[in-house]
């Protein structure tokens, strides 16, 4: 009985105190059990957040480097001094700026989508589909119509031809609330398809390229300079899409159905028809990129055109939370891991996969540190009476 | 075992998310075989609390212990374990599966899988606390209460000693209820210890031994249920008997604004969610919404809102300013917007209807008024200036106006949506439970911007679930059961017995008398 006094009076000078469970440790011999578990952070600064994130590829790195040393016996740094050459090094420049661009353009394509927080993953066969529309049109009219005209209607096709990509999974789910994530998955297979369709139909030698032989120069440079127009479209799409989400009223309308449905219907917004308006808008886009790729870029296509920049988009735009500006530096940084991991590949040596293990640490840090902006995590010891009566 | 005569016992048990407080300090105990009612409003930390024991959250502070041991539980199985059970309001269950499937589903046993030897142990769970079961049925053929019933065999199953119930009748009918009851309270006799959480009193009042009331999540008191009453509970849930005195004007120059007529409407289950509701709405009155939870308030609003689709009847509207009788029936908001009228409506549901959780107050104010103005950019000055106006009014607690609304409290986020519906000078002002969570400061500026609006001439039709509060502020009070209106009455000559019998009249029969006799 007095035990048990003992114990029912105990808990209360304690919670004067601190209920931090270090003062339970002392007053009882116990047995310790940790424990791990999860809050929600209420609010982190600035400051925080760069915090974790420099950790995070700090942690990158040096696991890497461990990595390296055990299965290459490489010196880390001279890799990491390669991928930076690989990317930024001497005629490298230019052709990295080129690839972030085309990737940025995907990236803010399936943006306005993300935002509405429909899973468009279809950007692939969006781009794609722009893409032969784009080689159907060189490929027909290459040799008959002016250039200003075959451009005018190589674009035009394009954007049209994406717009319907887009257009197709958006009814659908807007009117039957299909999943949009599986059926945008299914018709990248489809262009897929047609594309290969395409080929056999164009080159009858069966190659699996239809290249400028057979296309024509389609666009030509913009002042002579290689993937200038390119670049210029992008950069051009960037501020559009950064003030048509931020400060338009059609970009308000995506924030709302995204949020909340039940507040856009509430308020009176027709839920269907921003879907319907946005896939629209982001399938375009996606035909926009693969003008470029076709059209101004490698005059060619095949159904590696999109080279898996549909899937890459996905995770540019999430990592800068789905802000055009952000995406500048999320696109850079992928596209500089991705050019730095062929180099070391080449330079080193070494098989491909291995180029792609570190590429994949490093993104896994940064994409997992978020967690760490969200959470808080604590380790706390909780104690468990080891014996009864000591 | 040293447990003085505890099943569980929890001590200083706190929890929260983000800056929300959900428990605070929360002390509670369960003997063994007693049923234990966890009584509290909506948002009080009841089903919180339960999480915490079976193992969904886990506790920030605090300790558990259960037969006198101090556990950790940090998983469900972690509480199956120490034979905890709990049966949530959502049945976690495979339709494809029989009863016993579902059952056995999970369970790690050394033995062989053997699904006749489990449908024989069912039958005896069954047959001992005489539930009725089909252990083959499968649960796509079953009714709420089988569904119900699964779950609890499921917990039973598994050895459970403590079994606690999340609002186990809101889904039943007041027969199903008594079955379970009987059922609930032959484990009692068993040696269970059951924990059962409601808010409604009777229930509580019929079935339990001991009572524990929660409040804005701090432990407010147990008492034995023999010793109190249902208006001693409520006082304790609600907090401290204040006399209202709501001022209350005489309406001046009412006339009619809304009209309402043979309004009926169906679920897509096929249940009626309204049966023939008739009433008008007057401007300069405050027509007050009585009713239990579900009987028809959210639909009612909604559908005069132009969110739910009616299967016949009509909507009226009286336009002030041209004297014209316009139809709102199966128009969407926006399209009875652009017929001049001025609709607001404050929905039960705040950040998941009336405002946009992540996003800040500015952009909260701007979903009223983004439309205006013929370019295609949004205006934000406007909405700024209404932001900082209505924290400025209404005392809103914020760091500033570009906070996101889910950060602020509830009684602020209220003030947000409130003043927002205020400010577009409505002629016809709807809201649902518009005090519910709020503290008594808040709920007097929400009553005083109510009756403001009554002054101005607006027709405010206020739904409520606090029965003084209903009658100290409304002109005349409308009371819903079942989806019908039991009767309008006078808010200033009715009696707080009188509503309630109303709220519990179906076809003339007591629900609360079925339920009690037992």
């Amino acid at each position: 009985m007095s035990e048990e006094n003992k114990s029912a009076l105990q808990p209360e000078p304690l919670k004067e105190e601190t209920p931090s469970n270090t003062v339970e440790t002392k007053r009882e011999k116990r047995g310790i059990l940790p424990e791990i578990h999860l809050t929600k952070r209420a609010g982190v600064t600035l400051k925080e957040a760069i915090l974790v994130r420099v950790i995070a590829i700090a942690a990158a790195l040096v696991l890497c480097a461990i990595i390296t040393v055990i299965f290459t016996g490489d010196n880390p740094f001279k890799i990491y001094a390669t991928i930076v050459r690989g990317a930024f090094g001497k005629g490298r420049g230019w052709v990295t700026i080129h690839s972030m661009a085309i990737l940025l353009c995907v990236s803010l394509a399936v943006t306005p989508a993300f935002r509405m927080h429909f899973w468009n993953i279809g950007a692939e066969g969006q781009v794609l589909i722009g893409g032969l529309a784009t080689a159907y049109v060189m490929f027909k009219w290459h040799e008959s119509v002016s250039t200003p005209v075959l451009v005018i209607l190589m674009l035009a096709a394009a954007l049209i031809a994406g717009a319907i990509w887009g257009l197709i999974p958006a009814i659908f789910k807007a009117q039957w609330k299909t999943n949009e994530t599986l059926f945008t998955l299914m018709m990248n297979y489809v262009a897929m398809k047609l594309i290969e369709f395409f080929l056999k139909i164009a080159d009858k030698s069966g190659s699996n390229v239809v290249d400028s032989r057979l296309l024509g120069n389609g666009v030509p440079d913009l002042f002579g300079v290689q993937y200038l127009l390119n670049v210029v479209i992008v950069v051009f799409l960037v501020g559009l899409l950064y003030v048509y989400l931020r400060y338009s009223k059609h970009g308000y309308e995506i924030s709302v159905v995204g949020e909340s449905e039940n507040t856009a219907r509430y308020i009176g917004i027709n839920v269907k028809k921003v879907i319907i308006r946005t896939m629209i808008l982001s399938g375009a886009i996606c035909g926009l990129a693969g003008f470029m790729l076709v059209g101004a870029a490698s005059h060619s296509v095949s159904s590696n055109t999109a080279g898996g920049r549909g899937f890459t988009a996905i995770m540019v735009s999430w990592l800068a939370k789905f802000d055009p500006l952000m995406m500048i530096l999320t696109t850079l940084l992928i596209i500089f891991m991705a050019r730095g991991a062929d180099e070391i590949s080449t330079i080193f040596d070494l098989n491909k996969s291995f180029s792609d293990i570190i590429t994949g640490i490093i993104l896994f840090f940064i994409i997992g540190c978020e967690f760490f902006i969200r959470y808080r995590v604590h380790i706390t010891r909780r104690t468990v009476k080891e014996k009864e009566g000591e | 075992m040293n447990n003085n005569g505890l099943a569980l016992e929890l001590k200083g048990i706190s929890k929260r998310f983000g800056s929300i407080l959900a428990n605070q300090n929360v002390n509670l105990d369960l003997r063994y075989g007693e049923i234990l009612a966890v009584l509290g409003e909506n948002g009080s930390g009841k089903t919180t609390l339960m999480n915490m024991i079976s193992g969904i959250y886990f506790p920030d502070e605090g300790q558990i212990f259960v037969n006198g041991e101090e556990v950790t539980i940090a998983s469900p199985k972690d509480a199956f374990d120490h034979k905890i059970g709990m049966i949530h309001q959502h049945f976690k269950l495979v339709d494809l599966f029989t009863a016993t499937e579902n059952i056995i589903l999970g369970i790690e046993e050394e033995k062989k899988y053997n699904l006749a030897e489990a449908e024989q142990s069912v039958c005896e769970i069954t047959e001992r606390y005489g539930f009725e079961m089909d252990p083959k049925k499968k649960i796509y053929n079953m009714s709420v209460s089988e569904k119900q019933t699964v779950e609890i065999l499921k917990v039973l199953y598994r050895g459970a000693d403590i079994l606690i119930l999340d609002e186990p009748t809101a889904v039943l009918t007041p027969q199903e209820t008594e079955k379970l009851f009987s059922v609930l309270r032959k484990m009692k006799a068993d040696g269970k210890s059951i924990i059962i959480i409601t808010h409604k009193l009777h229930e509580v009042m019929a079935i339990s031994d001991r009572v524990a009331v929660l409040r804005r999540g701090e432990h407010i008191a147990t008492v034995e249920t023999a010793g109190t009453t249902e208006t001693a509970l409520t006082e304790m849930m609600v907090g401290k008997k204040v006399s209202l005195n709501i001022e209350r004007n005489e309406p001046e120059g009412s006339v009619d604004r809304l009209e309402v007529r043979g309004v009926n409407c169906v679920s897509v289950e096929g249940v009626k969610l309204l049966d023939n509701i008739n009433f008008t709405a007057k401007g300069g009155e405050i027509l007050g919404i009585a009713g239990i939870a579900g009987s028809g308030q959210r639909e009612l609003l909604e559908a005069i809102a132009g969110l739910q689709p009616l299967e016949s009847g009509e909507i009226l509207y009286h336009n002030p300013q041209n004297g014209k009788i316009e139809n709102l029936r199966n128009k969407t908001p926006q399209q009875i917007r652009d017929l001049g009228v001025r609709l607001s409506f404050v929905p039960e549901d705040r950040l998941g209807m009336g405002l946009v959780g992540n996003m800040d107050i500015i952009d909260n104010m701007m979903l009223r008024s983004y439309r205006r103005g013929s370019g295609i950019f949004v205006d934000r000055k406007k909405p700024k200036d209404l932001a900082e106006t209505i924290i400025n009014d209404l005392q809103v607690v914020t760091p500033s106006a570009t906070t996101p609304v889910r950060r602020l409290s509830g009684g602020n986020v209220q003030k947000v949506l409130v003043g927002r519906e205020i400010a577009s000078s409505p002629t016809v002002l709807m809201a649902a439970y518009p005090v519910r969570g709020l503290d008594i400061n808040s709920s007097y500026m929400i009553y005083n911007l109510l009756n403001q609006q009554k002054k101005n001439g607006v027709a405010v039709i206020f739904v409520g679930e606090d029965l003084d509060v209903l009658l100290e502020l409304c002109d005349r009070i409308l009371v819903l059961c079942g989806g019908k209106i039991s009767d309008i009455v006078d808010g200033r000559t009715a009696k707080k017995e009188q509503l309630g019998l109303l709220m519990t009249k179906v076809n003339g029969a007591g629900k609360e008398g079925e339920v009690t006799t037992a």
